[in-house]
């Protein structure tokens, strides 16, 4: 979305380190990188030192990126290698214990879930288009699976409210859709009628 | 890992996301299947999307991360003393995606409901199959109808896409929340308004408010015909399927006579003063049946007459073309009207009939079940799924889905 217009000012602000954009890369990639981390370490504490270690380093570093894949790949990619060295220190302690076995994940898991990771950051950006009490809806009625009258209480909203803030979402958007891609129509209202 | 291939992975990637925002089977993506072959992950990847109730639980993980405590982690992991300035301007900029809006929107519009339904869809981790085709969705009733105005335009009325007003001909009928009202409707010079007619579809029910105040309720698949305004000697309307009504009380006309309130229902007709009622007038239930809550009602048809008392219902036959009065239990009658299926030693096809309509399904008995009753209580807001549950907790009857269909059969 955002990213082809904005690409290069925003790789230059996590450069030098800008709080927001770095509050933003930590909230897209951070939850993702930590599963990756944790999937291949199988040590959830292990997992989080790694993924700090690899968001310190970018943080020093100050990495010129030309485009976002490319960050993206950093991340996903010093994850991965940092992981692997934290196995093999692993590795040569358990040996010198001889109490070895080979519990890891194969190339093909472990890029299973840097895909499943991926997909994560993916759908986070998408929540992050939301206004944040659509957001919260969102994750309550979708994610957890809470009724209008469970969400309405909980948000100490009246039930209406929650309707409206769904209607008036999909109604402003439709809208918007309207304008800009009639010939998706069809699968709009298909997915409306959901 | 190479260059190229990590570039395939997150293309990968990209295509799972575009499929779950479409809501479409990853399957049905030719390139993302070759794809995923070509790199031997097909089983792999597919095996860790299949499993909703683990990416719903990451969703949700993710949401709780605190960004201001890890960046600061990070910040005193780097340099405890030297801090960047922040730029206040700069930050803002990025975060403003005003002139993206309509991108945001429309990817937000598919998301919702496709990813709203992917994850609306039960846990199946068992099964390869990744998300099941559109029409494959069973989900309850809600508001929702379609009015039919005199000109033959129709409103779709849906409580997840309309929002009030938006009719220019007549911005004041909806109300939202499942409500039109004709109490304000300008008369027009004739006296005798226009005739419109509100439908509910399976898996729909509306309100109307008619011109004088009277409310009806309508259940899935039914619908009423009314004027835009009574006129002075009758308030008549017509309905299928099953309404429930409650009519103002009648005011003296000018010549002194009391303005009746009249419900056609087929060959049924019910003459009412002031007064609240329930017609269930369904063209696949064998009778029309009329019960009274309140006040005084009069059923005819053709030449007979019968007059009940608040409790009683009457059963019309269509067969017979006879009345039958009997004393209902009320909370099973109006059961629908408050959100709940009830059932009290109902039949079972006579149950499968009102799940029919309310969750749009089409009931194929694989045996005879004639025989079997049941009682219990569920709300209309519940997943098929409970229901299903529900009617299989004693173990005579299985309950399958398939497509758009409700397999009924004897369990073995």
């Amino acid at each position: 979305m955002m990213e082809t217009e904005t690409n290069s000012e925003y790789l230059s602000l996590i450069k030098t380190n800008d709080p927001v954009a770095w509050q933003q890369l930590i909230r897209m990639y951070y939850p993702a990188l930590l599963r990756f981390a944790n999937k291949i370490l199988n040590d959830s504490a292990a997992a989080e030192d790694t993924v700090m270690e690899v968001f310190t380093i970018l943080w020093q570093q100050n990495r010129t990126f030309k485009e976002v894949k490319q960050l993206k790949e950093y991340l996903y990619v010093t994850t991965r290698n940092k992981c692997l060295n934290v196995i093999r220190s692993k590795r040569r302690e358990k040996e010198r214990n001889q109490l070895f076995s080979n519990q890891y994940l194969t190339q093909e898991q472990m890029d299973a879930h840097l895909i499943y990771a991926d997909v994560l950051v993916e759908i986070r950006k998408e929540i992050d288009q939301l206004s944040p009490k659509q957001r919260q809806i969102f994750v309550l009625a979708y994610l957890q699976r809470m009724t209008n009258d469970e969400i309405a209480s909980y948000l100490q909203l009246s039930n209406q409210t929650v309707r409206n803030q769904k209607a008036a979402a999909l109604s402003f958007l439709r809208k918007a859709i309207r304008k800009k891609f009639p010939m998706e129509l069809t699968l709009v209202i298909l997915l409306l009628a959901l | 890992m190479g260059e190229k291939r990590l570039d395939q992975l997150l293309n990968v990637a990209d295509l799972i996301r575009h499929q779950l925002i479409s809501g479409l089977p990853l399957e049905d993506n030719k390139e993302l299947v070759e794809l995923l072959q070509h790199l031997g992950l097909e089983q792999e990847v597919l095996k860790l999307l299949a499993d909703r109730e683990n990416l719903t639980n990451d969703i949700l993980q993710a949401e709780k991360v605190d960004t201001t405590a890890i960046l600061n982690l990070i910040r005193d992991n780097s340099s405890p003393v030297a801090d960047l300035p922040m730029n206040p301007k700069q930050g803002s900029r990025l975060i403003s995606i005003s002139a993206y809006r309509w991108i945001a929107a429309a990817v937000f519009l598919l998301f919702f409901g496709g990813l709203a339904w992917f994850f609306s869809q039960t846990n199946n981790s068992a099964q390869p199959k990744i998300a099941a085709p559109l029409s494959q969705v069973i989900s309850p009733g809600r508001n929702r109808a379609v009015l039919e105005l005199a000109n033959g335009e129709k409103l779709v009325l849906d409580s997840l896409s309309y929002s009030a007003g938006q009719n220019k001909q007549f911005p004041f009928i909806d109300l939202g929340a499942g409500t039109v009202s004709y109490l304000n409707f300008p008369v027009n010079k004739e006296g005798a308004g226009e005739i419109h007619t509100l439908i509910t579809p399976n898996g729909g029910q509306y309100q109307v408010i008619l011109p004088d105040g009277s409310i009806a309720w309508l259940n899935a698949a039914s619908s009423i015909k009314f004027p835009t305004a009574f006129n002075e000697l009758q308030r008549k309307v017509s309905i299928t399927g099953e309404v429930f009504f409650q009519v103002r009380k009648a005011k003296h006309t000018k010549t002194g006579k009391r303005q009746s309130f009249v419900v056609e229902a087929g060959e049924q007709v019910v003459e009412v003063f002031g007064t609240s009622f329930n017609i269930n007038a369904y063209e696949n239930e064998n009778a029309v049946k009329t019960t009274l809550v309140e006040g005084s009602v009069k059923v005819r048809s053709g030449k007979s007459a019968i007059n009940m008392n608040p409790g009683q219902q009457v059963s019309f036959s269509r067969e017979s073309g006879s009345f039958d009065l009997v004393k209902p239990d009320l909370d099973e009658v109006l059961a629908w009207k408050t959100g709940k299926f009830v059932f009290k030693d109902a039949e079972i096809q006579s149950i499968l009939r009102q799940v029919a309509r309310w969750y749009n399904l089409e009931i194929v008995y694989k045996d005879d079940l004639s025989d079997i009753h049941f009682s219990g209580s569920i709300s209309k807001k519940d997943q098929i799924k409970e229901l299903i549950e529900l009617l299989e907790l004693d173990g005579r009857i299985k309950l399958t889905i398939e497509d758009n269909k409700l397999l009924v059969q004897h369990r073995k």
